[in-house]
């Protein structure tokens, strides 16, 4: 009987084995529910204190998400609200970014012509009460959600400003959403700008109308800079509108594939372009990621633009989110995408771990290789590679202490009170004797400040003192510690070129918002001049990046 | 009296409520994402995973076991298995054996420590690591396993053997060893609490007691990570009378809330004891000592004992699988428990907390001193734990103590009684010689860190200030390997005379060797020899 079927057997095999399989699967996947309702039960139940059953299963499902990949999420009841606010392109509220500094919320940025900015709201305010509640102590998201509210609903808030005095403001609630392009300009009489913090909706027009703009002001613009440097990404859609700004119509933008073939899609340009031929630089760094990383790797295929900065994050999953039963989400990863030279540019493999359980970045080694239209060698696995690569711009230990204990933030908040206005962001310079003001300030802020070698050389007196080697190294052990000491209060002679350019970039913020900030960091930002440098040289530099190397 | 039942009601039912809401969640969550992920899951894994981290975050004694690890389990939880009694290690490309157990197959047919494993039943055993031969070693209890070995010679030379050897099922004893440490003074250690522990140490202590007049007894309960609850209240009835409560468990639901009392006549409740411990002793072991020390029944000397008052059961679940939970805390006489890290309690990061010294609460023991609860046991002495030098740490790590103390064995045929075993100096001097001929070396600390040091402050531009007094210190940290050997001698000397003890008279020669150079059990014979001190040790402060 066995030998007589058996002829069919080798034509039958395939299909009977992927049957056997998916019922495996199937049989798999509901053991393990039963076995995971016994023991849950068993767990609240039994255990010798009382359980919060949410809590365990909250962790529960956190464990098995964390193995997967960080944007595959289990959204719960309680955080629908949050998720869907955070996840919407429109906000409501007043307009400001807040940070919690001791204890206090103070206003870090204000966004112009928003509700705070109109009520006469100031960066470096203190909010101290909202809404007739006292905000001492609360956290990010209390206050976060008082400020969130309905459109038109109005808010009281009484603020300290940085000299102590107290104010109140009423203001009302706003929709608005967050700004595509804070900043074009000119960088000089050729080279023109673009600045894309988000692709939030009209993404792709705002671009394109600042492309546009540039082009009727400025006849003689010989090239673009595209700027995404710390752009997260946001809508797959508009990444194509932006592609499709600099490349023809009909062209393939990004192909999403999944573990079920029906479920794969293409995405193409649709309209007619606005330039196809200028020269374009787009800058990028390790924060650009996802929409940003279609744009600069679309466009490096296309051998559209020159990409200069920093190796992009790597961001190659798309997820969607299913709805749950109680009101519950979940965020799944359930596809990759491609760009046009074929390759996926996601950087972690997070199906295989280390053995320390960290993740995994995928080895040069395993790079597989593609060619852009031209034949230039680009791989995947690894975001995006610049054509022309710049380091990344590192801050020593003092730098890093005044950005983060705020000596930066309350002195340029204390220079808005002193002056009323300043020349164009373009035009102004701190004098020197600003930069001793300065100096004098930060000495009477308690920013003592550790550095590495502080630190080790803590370690290493503890480490000596077990192993008996102190005693005999006590004299230069002193003596190290206090030329270190001496070193760090040289540091503010020492890097006063850097320290005067963030306070330059700061105050702009001041008078000139995010726009003035941007303006005035390109005159000190490498990567900008670098960008010029290439776009000025169309059939020099730019053409030989653009070219086939052997 | 109604409200509170009806109120107690509405909570089962809400939790109930929840539970199911959650479970029924979890299906679907768990459904989408093995149809939906964009790669191929592991189902079992999944779960696995999502328990293992639900489970943790309780305490880390609550655990999933899954068909799979059941037999892992099984032989953890009751120390069985065939095989010929023997730890074996990795020594280069060979098994070699590192411990045989007394009595056991390996020790019979003569095997040693050092000696390397050739061949398993004609198989090479070159390269494979020390599980394969384990596994190769295992089986059946009464068949046969014949093992080629290769042993130093008295010339330096290597001799092969082979012998055959019958699998035996090995139980492992829970009183390793008991003796005299002198004329006057007793010694039980206890590293264990399975089925026989109580049996083992009532026999040790009788045995003792018939042939000597002690003025007191060291009961070695460092090390000792617990095990079955039963037995630690049978060990502490060798020492107490019958009918005395020495533990009580307490859960959330009333068939957890019991008391447990001694069952028997004891041994002797009135030779002293000394019970030592320290930061290992844990679970059954805190309750015997604890369990002393309330009853004013022994002096307890060494460090604070882990602190772990919970318990286990071991519940069903379909599909053959088995849940580990905790289920009560329990209580020693005088009312305290003694569990240290409390789980519910968490940071905001997860990280757990010891209970601080000042939230401990007061207990009274039987005689009215004061101890306290949530730290574990508190010794009535405390002695700080022996810290090893980097140079013993690398020697040990690095197999040199072992190696030499096998090329010891091939010399000497005997070394006479373990107790007064001592290498002299010009022994010493022959070790440091062997250890200058071996390729070894070890970085301490202050090495690691000076040389981390330079890098750092070369990164902060801030070496070139500080290079001329950074040379200088670091040449006077530059460790000198034969000065270490000296520097750290005594250290060395004791453990080196331990490993080599061992080689003659196995574990109890290790164990023999180590009285003379252990100051805990030097404390505690200063203790039992002195009516006065352990009169005042034991009596209400």
């Amino acid at each position: 009987m066995m030998k007589k079927k058996w002829i069919y057997g080798s034509l039958m095999a395939v299909v009977v084995m992927v049957s056997v399989a998916a019922t495996d699967r199937y049989f798999e996947v509901s053991r393990n529910i039963d076995v995971f309702a016994a023991l849950y039960k068993d767990v609240n139940n039994s255990y010798v204190d009382d359980t919060d059953p949410s809590k365990l299963m909250r962790t529960c499902i956190d464990g098995m998400l964390k193995t997967l990949d960080p944007f595959t999420n289990y959204i719960s009841e309680a955080q629908i609200e949050t998720y869907r606010i955070q996840n919407s392109e429109k906000l409501v509220g007043i307009g400001i970014h807040f940070q919690i500094i001791d204890s206090l919320p103070v206003v870090t940025d204000l966004l112009k012509d928003l509700p705070a900015d109109k009520a006469g709201m100031q960066i470096g305010d203190r909010m101290i009460s909202l809404g007739g509640e006292n905000t001492k102590g609360k956290t990010y998201d209390e206050v976060s959600q008082a400020l969130r509210g309905q459109e038109g609903t109005s808010l009281t808030i009484s603020l300290r400003d940085p000299m102590g005095k107290v104010r109140e403001v009423t203001l009302a609630r706003q929709e608005f959403q967050e700004t595509n392009v804070p900043y074009s300009g000119m960088l000089n009489k050729e080279i023109g700008y673009i600045n894309l913090k988000i692709f939030n909706p009209n993404a792709g027009k705002d671009v394109r109308t600042a492309f546009e703009n540039l082009k009727k002001d400025h006849p003689d613009m010989k090239g673009v800079v595209l700027d995404l440097r710390g752009n997260g990404g946001g809508l797959l859609a508009e990444a194509v509108n932006i592609v499709n700004i600099f490349v023809d119509k009909n062209k393939l933008v990004v192909t999403t594939k999944g573990r079920v073939t029906e479920w794969n899609n293409t995405f193409k340009t649709l309209n007619e372009p606005t330039d196809t031929k200028m020269p374009i630089a787009i800058l990028t760094d390790s924060k650009s990621a996802s929409a940003s990383e279609i744009v600069s790797g679309c466009l490096q295929d296309y051998d559209r633009a020159v990409v200069i900065g920093q190796k992009t994050y790597g961001k190659g999953l798309v997820q969607i989110t299913k709805n749950l039963s109680y009101n519950t989400m979940l965020k799944v990863t359930t596809a990759k995408y491609y760009i046009p030279s074929g390759r996926c540019i996601q950087a972690i493999n997070y199906a295989e771990h280390n053995e320390d359980g960290s993740v995994k970045r995928i080895p040069d080694s395993l790079k597989k290789e593609f060619k852009t239209a031209v034949g230039r060698r680009v791989w995947d696995g690894g975001g995006i590679d610049p054509d022309m690569p710049m380091p990344k711009e590192t801050q020593g230990p003092l730098i890093l202490a005044l950005i983060y204990k705020h000596v930066i933030f309350d002195y340029a908040n204390i220079y808005k009170q002193k002056h009323a206005t300043i020349p164009l962001a373009a035009e102004f310079k701190l004098s020197d004797q600003d930069y001793n003001d300065f100096a004098t300030f930060a000495k009477t802020k308690d920013f003592s400040y550790q550095t590495e070698s502080d630190r080790l050389l803590d370690k290493l007196k503890e480490a000596a003192t077990e192993e008996k080697y102190f005693d005999a190294v006590k004299g230069q052990y002193e003596d190290i510690r206090k030329k270190m000491e001496s070193d760090k209060q040289a540091a503010l002679g020492k890097n006063k070129k850097e320290i005067i350019t963030l306070l330059e970039n700061e105050i702009c913020g001041r008078y000139y918002f995010l726009t003035g900030k941007i303006e005035k960091s390109l005159q000190n930002d490498p990567m900008a001049v670098k960008a010029i440098d290439i776009l000025s040289q169309p059939e020099g530099r730019y053409k030989e990046l653009l070219s086939v190397h052997r | 009296m109604l409200l509170i039942v009806g109120f107690s009601a509405f909570s089962v039912n809400t939790s109930f409520f929840e539970v199911s809401k959650n479970l029924d969640i979890f299906t679907t969550l768990y459904k989408e994402l093995n149809t939906y992920y964009v790669d191929e899951l592991q189902p079992d894994k999944l779960v696995q995973t999502g328990v293992d981290e639900m489970c943790n975050s309780l305490d880390p004694y609550t655990d999933y076991i899954t068909e799979e690890n059941m037999a892992d389990y099984r032989t953890q939880t009751t120390g069985r298995y065939g095989g010929i009694g023997a730890i074996i290690g990795t020594r280069g490309d060979w098994v070699t054996i590192t411990d045989p157990y007394e009595g056991f197959p390996a020790a019979r047919a003569g095997l040693r420590a050092g000696d390397r494993i050739m061949t398993i039943d004609g198989k090479n055993a070159k390269k494979l690591t020390s599980d394969e031969v384990s596994h190769m070693l295992k089986g059946k209890a009464g068949t046969n396993v014949v093992v080629k070995i290769a042993r130093m010679g008295a010339d330096g030379s290597e001799k092969e053997s082979e012998v055959t050897l019958t699998r035996e099922e090995i139980k492992i004893k829970n009183v390793p060893y008991f003796g005299t440490v002198n004329r006057d003074i007793g010694y039980i250690r206890l590293s264990g609490f399975t089925e026989k522990a109580s049996t083992e140490v009532r026999n040790a202590l009788n045995t003792l007691l018939v042939k000597n007049k002690f003025k007191g007894v060291i009961f070695d309960l460092r090390g000792n990570p617990g095990g079955l609850l039963n037995e630690a209240i049978n060990v502490s009835n060798v020492f107490v009378d019958k009918n005395v409560e020495i533990v009580s468990t307490r859960g959330k639901t009333e068939d957890q809330n019991k008391q447990y009392t001694t069952l028997n006549d004891p041994v002797d409740t009135k030779v002293p004891i000394a019970v030592l411990v320290d930061g290992g002793s844990a679970s059954a072991a805190e309750i015997v000592t604890g369990s002393l020390q309330d009853l004013d029944r022994a002096v307890v000397i060494g460090q604070r004992t882990y602190g772990k008052g919970l318990v286990q059961s071991t519940h069903s679940l379909p599909y053959n699988a088995k849940l580990k939970i905790t289920t009560a805390k329990y209580y020693i006489p005088s009312g305290r428990c003694i569990q240290a890290i409390n789980y519910a309690d968490r940071g905001k990061d997860g990280s757990v907390k010891r209970k601080a010294d000042s939230l401990k609460v007061a207990f009274k023991t039987k005689g009215g001193r004061t101890v306290y609860d949530g730290v574990g046991i508190d010794p009535d002495i405390k002695m700080e734990p022996e810290k090893l030098s980097q140079i013993t740490i690398a020697l040990l790590s690095k197999n040199i103590i072992f190696d030499y103390a096998t090329e010891y064995r091939s010399r000497h045929e005997s070394i006479g009684s373990a107790k007064n075993f001592e290498l002299n100096g010009k022994d010493y001097d022959d070790f440091v010689a062997y250890v200058t001929k071996q390729d070894f070396s070890y970085t301490t600390q202050s090495e690691k860190l000076i040389d981390e040091l330079k890098k750092t402050a070369e990164k902060e531009n801030a070496f070139a200030a500080i290079e001329a007094d950074y040379e200088t210190m670091k040449k006077a940290m530059i460790h000198d390997k034969k000065q270490d050997l000296y520097k750290e001698k005594k250290q060395i000397k004791s453990i080196l005379e331990e490993e080599i003890a061992s080689r003659y008279t196995l574990n109890a020669g290790r164990i023999e060797s180590s009285f003379k150079s252990d100051e805990e059990i030097a404390r505690a014979l200063d203790i039992l020899n002195d009516e006065a001190k352990l009169k005042s040790l034991l009596k209400k402060n």
